[in-house]
């Protein structure tokens, strides 16, 4: 052997040794994964393989059925004073998870009214509502209804500028702590600003109120005398289950910041013996009687008897978590069953053993002594591959499993174009080494083209895909540059080898095949 | 072998298969899921096989049907649970977006009807806001576009903008005839059929390479009365087995998968299998005869150029 060949030799084993370590044996050994990966699975599944949950939560600016009862009868006045007959309203659209609305709708008399309407700007496009300390700008987009020319459509919506500029990345902080304290494993909680959307993926919940709990309860705690909001929850610091030191009965502890304290202060001792009830957005959480004038900020909530410390718990859970800066929607859900998902990965497994087996004979069988150099290669691009995932954390999902196909097809594809090469050099004259040379030198150009154009397409996908496409996109890119490295350098260096100790060997099986 | 002989016939029965494609997108439509177009997906555990109509009726409520919910037809499915052996029923019902609320409205009638499962977990609900639905269709829809003009670019740049449009057009046919598959069999069209057509895409692009490359190859090595055609045709017959070779050794583990496969994967390793099919049949016999086409019509011109000249002497 050459010094150069018994360098690459070294590279090649070397290489193999440290993702064989790094990457398949923490799969049998709990002690190396724990050491590695913080006992995290290795190669880490997405949630259609694993089971799990996804949701992805947008602000809500959609109003409440209060605000909208009141713009209402401020446009109505408008529209008398404009001098048309008073139009009908309805409420457009249905309520949605937070109890909001998407605007109103005004059925005019004619449709001359409703275009006049419409022209004169009876409706403006901004207002602003107030109620209580509540104060907010609102947005009103008037179209006549495409349908119904008699009906002028109204969305409205808040004004997102009534909302702290951070307030989403508020919401993460807060939804990530909720989760933290839950001890799920491999939580993704994601803010996207471009797209001002919060994606959050709960591997291993089973059901969808396991989630809800978690996430799902995003509403906007506030407090009300008499219907009126008179403070938020954003002042709200902490909420604890207790239970009391003198009668041992459940409470809940509540603590306020500095403005809080002084605003819960003024509140309980101008409306002491009223009823001060405590909202999740538009919900009614419990309408506790106010006992006495509370000055230091920390308050304490007695539930009364029956109660027990996890009503306490729960209740406190809500009230802290309930301290969003901002209203949230999901705007996506995506629940994929742990079985099934676990049932995707068992058969993927199984699958891809069959197809690379089968792949693997169908070389031997084709090409002899050269096919067992690519399937020697095929081997180590599959390690190299799971090696390069666990190695860059990249998710695998089922369209990854596609990727990986596609790059055992590519990789497999790459010898195959080598080996016919080879044989089309050695059919014209040429000696075995050269004919390897000059095999290896034509084939690599038709390589580097057919792969370039499939790496641009991974890498439009991984720029445009999100989730499972980015995935795919991902794996198929690593799955193209690997390939390569085993087709150009591995085979190679191997074929090298076996034409180095027999000659004459490789040639008599070579020239019985051709 | 004397394939291009056949060019003609090779090409029409690409073009007729893109015409019959589209012919089924138009007539049938595509069964987009609301991955693309909003809605709420519940899947709803059964312990015995129902028919469509009896869940209908089941949803048939005053209640419910003040609600509007917009169903589509409800799917009735069954499948094996692997770990238990079980033989296991559900059905899929789709509407549009729903509120919390409306779930369980919907989900309260079904239970009234068929009883509760025992098993917690089987109860799937999906959803998607029509705006992402649009953002997710449009997203995928300019990748794919973005991708098929880079490719256009580099193929046109490696080697010259005819084999980049004839390589094109084999893209298009690809995708086409699965779309057309899938609009026929009604099978749904979701993120993951977007993978599918991408990674066909990756394949086909590869595969038409490889016989472009052989092409360039060769061009440079032809006599000089040598028609491009010629050319071509000794270009396929030494490429042919290398793409029979490669085809079966991507097809066998995806028909693995189709065969062993749950109903997701089903799907998708169905369209990877038309696809493969496809995007074999169009690199070997659709890309090559759309270029010698051209290639022909301006080896005639030249020609004829050259006759002028004689002429005017």
């Amino acid at each position: 052997m050459t010094r150069a060949l018994k360098r690459k030799t070294w590279i090649i084993f070397a290489l193999v040794l440290v993702v064989t370590i790094y990457a398949i044996v923490p799969i049998f050994s709990p002690a190396l994964k724990q050491k590695l990966f913080k006992g995290q699975d290795p190669l880490r599944r997405g949630l259609d393989l694993k089971g799990g949950l996804e949701v992805i939560l947008a602000p809500d600016y959609r109003v409440e059925s209060r605000v909208l009862s009141a713009i209402q009868t401020h446009l109505l006045k408008e529209i008398k004073e404009f001098g048309v007959e008073e139009p009908t309203v309805s409420v457009l659209g249905k309520a949605n998870d937070n109890n909001r609305f998407e605007g109103l709708l005004f059925q005019f008399a004619s449709q001359d009214e409703a275009e006049r309407v419409l022209r004169a700007k009876v409706i403006k496009d901004r207002l602003t509502w107030r109620a209580g300390v509540e104060e907010k700008n609102l947005l009103l987009r008037t179209e006549l209804s495409p349908a119904e020319p008699t009906v002028l459509r109204v969305k409205i919506e808040d004004d997102p500028a009534n909302f702290p500029s951070d307030a989403l990345y508020q919401a993460k902080v807060i939804i990530e702590n909720r989760i933290n304290s839950t001890g799920l494993s491999e939580t993704v909680v994601r803010l996207d600003q471009n797209k001002n959307r919060i994606e959050v993926q709960l591997p291993g919940v089973k059901s969808q109120e396991e989630a809800e709990k978690l996430i799902k309860t995003t509403g906007r705690l506030n407090f009300r005398l008499d219907d009126r909001v008179v403070m938020f929850g954003t002042d709200l610091e902490d909420a604890q289950a207790q239970f009391d030191s003198q009668s041992g009965v459940p409470v809940i502890q509540l603590r306020f910041g500095k403005v809080g304290a002084k605003l819960f202060e003024q509140i309980t001792t101008e409306h002491e013996g009223e009823v001060l009830a405590i909202y999740l957005d538009e919900e009614l959480l419990m309408a506790p009687v106010i006992s006495e004038p509370i000055p230091n900020g920390n308050a304490q909530i007695n539930l009364g008897a029956g109660a027990t410390l996890q009503d306490a718990k729960d209740y406190a859970i809500l009230m802290k978590s309930g301290a969003f800066p901002i209203s949230l929607r999901s705007v996506l859900v995506t629940q994929v069953a742990p079985t099934l998902g676990t049932e995707t990965v068992r058969l993927s497994l199984i699958a891809g053993a069959i197809g690379i087996i089968l792949v693997l004979l169908f070389m031997l069988i084709n090409y002899g002594r050269m096919g067992l150099v690519a399937d020697l290669a095929l081997l180590i691009y599959t390690l190299l591959v799971i090696g390069s995932l666990v190695a860059f954390r990249a998710v695998l999902t089922l369209p990854g499993i596609a990727g990986l196909i596609l790059g055992i097809g590519i990789a497999v594809d790459a010898n195959v174009i080598i080996f016919e090469r080879i044989k089309d050099e050695k059919r014209s004259g040429k000696v075995i080494r050269s004919a390897l040379k000059a095999g290896f030198e034509r084939a690599f150009t038709t390589i580097i083209d057919s792969n370039i154009t499939t790496l641009i397409v991974a890498a439009v996908l991984s720029y445009f895909g999100t989730g499972a496409v980015k995935g795919f996109a991902v794996t198929l890119a690593l799955s193209i540059v690997i390939s390569m490295f085993t087709a150009v350098f591995v085979s190679r260096t191997f074929l090298e080898i076996w034409i180095n100790k027999s000659p004459d060997k490789f040639l008599s099986k070579y020239g019985v095949r051709g | 072998m004397k394939l291009m002989r056949y060019r003609r016939i090779l090409f029409l029965v690409s073009v007729l298969a893109m015409v019959f494609s589209i012919t089924a997108i138009a007539l049938k439509g595509l069964n987009y899921g609301i991955d693309f177009t909003g809605g709420t997906n519940i899947r709803f555990p059964l312990t015995e096989w129902v028919t469509s109509t009896q869940v209908m009726e089941a949803l048939d409520t005053e209640e419910i049907r003040q609600l509007e919910l917009d169903f589509g037809p409800p799917q009735p499915y069954n499948y094996v649970d692997s770990q238990t052996g079980r033989q296991c029923y559900g059905v899929l019902i789709t509407s549009r977006f729903m509120s919390e609320q409306e779930q369980q409205t919907v989900i309260s009638a079904l239970e009234a009807a068929f009883g509760v499962s025992s098993d917690e977990s089987a109860l799937q609900i999906n959803q998607v806001e029509p705006i992402i639905g649009k953002e997710l269709l449009l997203n995928a829809f300019y990748a794919v576009l973005i991708s098929w003009a880079l490719i256009l670019v580099y193929i046109a740049f490696r080697f010259e903008f005819k084999s980049g449009v004839a390589g094109l057009l084999a893209l298009i046919h690809d995708v086409l005839c699965v779309m057309g598959v899938f609009a026929l069999l009604g099978k749904q069209i979701d993120m993951n059929f977007v993978a599918a057509i991408l990674t066909i895409i990756g394949y086909s692009i590869n595969n038409t390479i490889v016989i472009f490359d052989r092409i360039r190859e060769n061009l440079r090595f032809k006599k000089r009365d040598e028609s491009f055609v010629r050319v071509a045709d000794l270009s396929i017959v030494q490429s042919v087995r290398r793409s029979l070779n490669t085809t079966a050794t991507t097809v066998l583990p995806v028909f693995t998968l189709y065969l062993l496969g749950s109903p997701t994967i089903k799907d998708f390793m169905f369209a990877l299998l038309v696809g493969f099919l496809v995007g074999n049949y169009s690199s070997l016999f659709m890309t090559t005869p759309f270029w010698s086409f051209w290639k022909t019509a301006e080896e005639r011109k030249s020609k004829a150029g050259r006759l002028a000249t004689v002429k005017g002497k």
